[in-house]
């Protein structure tokens, strides 16, 4: 996870989905242990199940975005809490930290955003029935990895 | 909207409250041109059809949340864009631009934090069916207030 792309260069969408791919599967290999690969976001459609968000402001402002079946999402807290994890709560919970550390390690790869970009704290929506959207003008992004045979899509969006 | 509190005496649940208070009645007489005051919680509980929320970033780091009915949003939408405001996209921009300046206007009022301090972009959920958790494990203050004798919540979570 270390800092390998100029924060100067990378600007446009094309520059910035590599990074975002990378960051993903870095996170799903060091938490959960599994090697995933990245699908076209067509070919999986998701709806309802669990949204983990985390803002991201200063140099680059906008937010990451997590989105999975509720089912998906307890298969990642098995698989970073152990099969104990059976939880509604700690579905959550892991899902927000999967967030979080996508958003944390992507920005890492920013190479001097570091210090002028800050993550806020995640949040998760989760039920049946809701939609979401974030008030961002500029680019969006979104890539999705197939976790144990089900999507999971990561989307960063950002204010131009 | 001066800067008049000081962020290091600024500590405490109950100093919190009071400083949130004053933002959203200073926004909501700008922006709605209407006057408003805080009222029991307990006896006004909104409900939740539409969550707006933003992350803190940096010297306070967590969310603020405004949280009201659709028939609600409806009202602010067509108070701050007119009455041909009834569009779903047109009532979330609402609720997420007043999400935004509650909470730039809160971080303003404490002296020092302006520029430690900064602000993700709005995100807003809807629907009649979900539930909206954040990982903020510190400090939590609410106030509700009645906007055309509807409960408006708005939360902040700070993380510890």
């Amino acid at each position: 996870m270390n800092p390998d792309t100029a924060f100067a260069k990378p600007s446009l969408e094309e520059n910035f989905l590599p990074i975002l791919e990378r960051a993903t599967q870095e996170v799903f290999e060091i938490m959960l242990g599994c090697q995933v690969t990245c699908a076209a976001p067509s070919e999986h459609k998701l709806k309802g199940g669990l949204t983990a968000i985390v803002g991201l402001a200063g140099a680059l402002c906008g937010v990451v975005t997590v989105c999975c079946a509720a089912r998906t999402a307890g298969q990642i807290a098995k698989g970073m809490l152990g099969d104990t994890a059976e939880s509604e709560g700690q579905a959550v919970d892991a899902l927000g930290e999967m967030c979080n550390m996508i958003a944390g390690n992507f920005k890492n790869k920013l190479a001097g955003t570091d210090e002028r970009c800050m993550l806020s704290v995640p949040s998760v929506i989760s039920g049946a029935e809701y939609r979401f959207h974030s008030l961002v003008d500029g680019s969006s992004m979104e890539t999705v990895v197939l976790f144990e045979d089900t999507p999971v899509a990561v989307r960063l969006q950002l204010k131009s | 909207m001066s800067t008049d509190t000081s962020f290091i005496t600024r500590s405490h649940e109950e100093n919190w409250l009071p400083v949130l208070e004053l933002a959203v009645e200073e926004v909501f007489e700008i922006m709605l041109g209407c006057r408003v005051k805080p009222v029991a919680q307990s006896e006004h509980k909104p409900n939740g059809e539409y969550t707006a929320m933003i992350g803190l970033a940096g010297a306070l780091c967590g969310i603020l949340t405004v949280c009201c009915s659709a028939k609600t949003a409806g009202h602010i939408a067509k108070k701050m864009l007119g009455d041909t405001a009834t569009s779903a996209e047109e009532v979330g921009d609402a609720l997420g631009e007043i999400c935004n300046m509650i909470a730039g206007n809160f971080k303003n009022k404490l002296a020092g934090t302006d520029e430690r301090c900064m602000l993700s972009v709005p995100t807003v959920i809807s629907g009649e069916e979900y539930s909206f958790h954040s990982m903020a494990d510190g400090n939590s203050v609410e106030t509700v207030l009645l906007f055309e004798d509807a409960p408006v919540a708005v939360r902040l979570q700070l993380q510890s």
